[in-house]
């Protein structure tokens, strides 16, 4: 488990920061295990937040090449991270898990390129 | 609605009949399968990209050859590949997954072997007695590249070459840009299934209307084809090819819809929007012969199952490796690789996100099946399944295998 992410978000996304606690997670498998473990309302807020506001994220990360974003934006990176994670168990399934679905936590999944990396 | 393809009655060799269940557990069928399959034809191993440079090295593991092997790249640029086995004791010699080493050095007694397998340095060599350096190198196996995937063969006597081997798939792909695209990430799961009811799940269109009705929504389907029919296939001697229809006027969800703006490449569309268009200039006629085959702009991507156990997805703009690794009559390793360009913006890597959750969330509805399945094979219910012609490729594939073990040998 990696340690809490304590930077602020930039001032302009102020509004979102009640988010980072539980969603500038660094990893797929920690983003996911939140999914899982959030009730729906929590990920439909999460969702409802930041859908209007993925268009500035993403505008403002993209002044960094990637594996050059600083320290301080890292969650916001992240933050956008878990919106892409989360919005199927809002716009699909209505529910955290995959119904019927293999267990979350069996499947190993590797992230071999992120935008942390050059 | 089309005419009703007949692939089944179409494909020389193939009957009608249901299908057995034994195959799916029997230990006598699967110790053959090991000896007379995977014993004696190229499997997949990993990627040229995964080892650039003189001196990098990858680490596989084969678990039904019950093999580890190291596969290093030369002074020459060239690949070669050897157990991991210590010839004194048996000890495995490279415990690391990757690295860059000029030298292998166990770390039982220290002894070492060149980029090039042999015996370099034995400690205390004068206490052995007439040690024959030559036969006590690494043994080596065969390993040779397609596409930059790297293939390695077990079996005792030299096989036939790669490019014979794959046969009529061997220049399908040429131009393809697989060796362009970047490994994005990797999904490895064991389950208690047999490695042919895991490829079977995934050797058929039939089951996305129930299985992925949700997750998949109109991707798959439309009203002129409900059942996603697939477009097309091709049944070798033992490779096979089928290509999956993609609905063109799919929907997308907001989240999707992100996905394509940031990254440029839908998840599974078929990409034929001029967004897409406009960034990579594709279209079908620069395809190879083996990408969608049929030249439709209804297409969604093609599966490739080089025989035994590796499907090769090709797709516009991203492409998968997915084998099912037998371990025992009723337990499987799956390993899938997803393989994309490389994003060269931060909002690319977002957009890439979301690709990455639905493979996941996909993989979750297509490998729940399996273990349940598995599991009734011997309740006495039934002891044979039925298949329509949407699950061709799943007879064909037993078929082949049956008809191998019952060669003489």
């Amino acid at each position: 488990m990696s340690e809490p992410i304590s930077t602020p978000l930039p001032e302009s996304f102020a509004d979102l920061s009640g988010y980072v606690d539980a969603w500038a997670k660094p990893t797929f498998r920690e983003r996911y295990r939140q999914r899982m473990d959030s009730p729906q309302a929590a990920l439909v807020a999460f969702y409802q937040a930041l859908l209007p506001r993925m268009d500035a994220i993403t505008e403002h990360l993209n002044q960094y090449a990637p594996g050059e974003v600083p320290a301080a934006d890292l969650p916001l990176y992240f933050l956008a991270c878990s919106f892409m994670d989360i919005a199927a168990a809002v716009e699909i399934y209505e529910q955290p898990d995959v119904p019927l679905g293999l267990e979350w936590w069996r499947p190993e999944l590797t992230e071999c390129r992120t935008a942390l990396d050059a | 609605m089309a005419a009703q393809p007949d692939f089944t009655h179409a494909s020389p060799g193939l009957d009608t009949q249901p299908v057995p269940y034994y195959p799916y557990y029997d230990e006598d069928f699967f110790q053959q399968e090991i000896d007379r399959i995977f014993r004696r034809n190229w499997l997949f191993a990993g990627r040229e990209s995964d080892l650039p440079q003189a001196g990098d090295y990858i680490v596989k593991s084969f678990p039904p050859l019950k093999a580890s092997v190291i596969l290093a790249r030369q002074q020459d640029g060239s690949i070669r590949a050897f157990y991991n086995v210590c010839p004194h004791r048996a000890n495995r010699v490279e415990i690391s997954e990757c690295g860059h080493k000029n030298r292998f050095v166990c770390s039982f007694h220290g002894w070492s072997f060149g980029l090039d397998g042999k015996l370099k340095h034995v400690p205390d060599e004068q206490a052995f007695f007439d040690l024959d350096r030559e036969a006590r190198s690494l043994k080596s196996i065969a390993v040779d590249s397609w596409l930059g995937m790297l293939f390695v063969n077990f079996s005792p006597e030299p096989p036939a070459p790669l490019g014979e081997w794959l046969g009529e798939l061997q220049h399908a792909f040429d131009g393809y840009p697989l060796p362009q695209m970047t490994t994005m990430l990797k999904i490895r799961t064991e389950v208690k299934a047999n490695w042919k009811m895991v490829m079977d799940a995934f050797l058929e269109g039939y089951h996305v209307v129930q299985l992925h009705g949700q997750s998949a929504g109109d991707a798959f389907t439309s009203k002129e084809n409900p059942w996603g029919h697939l477009n097309s296939v091709r049944l070798y001697d033992r490779h096979k090819s089928l290509s999956m229809y993609g609905n063109p006027g799919q929907s997308a969800t907001p989240a999707a819809e992100l996905e394509l703006k940031y990254q440029q490449v839908a998840t599974y569309a078929p990409i034929q929007g001029d967004r897409y268009q406009q960034s990579h200039q594709t279209r079908w006629n620069d395809f190879p012969p083996g990408v969608n085959p049929d030249r439709r702009d209804d297409w969604a991507f093609d599966i490739h199952l080089l025989f035994p156990n590796c499907s090769f997805y090709t797709a516009n703009g991203w492409s998968v490796t997915q084998c099912y690794w037998p371990v025992s009559p009723e337990t499987s390793v799956i390993e899938a690789t997803v393989y994309a360009f490389q994003p060269t913006s931060v909002a690319g890597y977002i957009g890439f996100e979301h690709t990455k959750s639905m493979i996941f969330d996909v993989a979750l509805e297509d490998l729940s099946t399996v273990e349940r399945a598995q599991s009734n094979l011997r309740a006495g219910a039934f002891d044979s399944m039925v298949l329509s012609d949407m699950e061709v490729v799943v007879r064909h594939s037993h078929h082949v295998i049956r008809e191998l073990l019952e060669q003489d040998v």
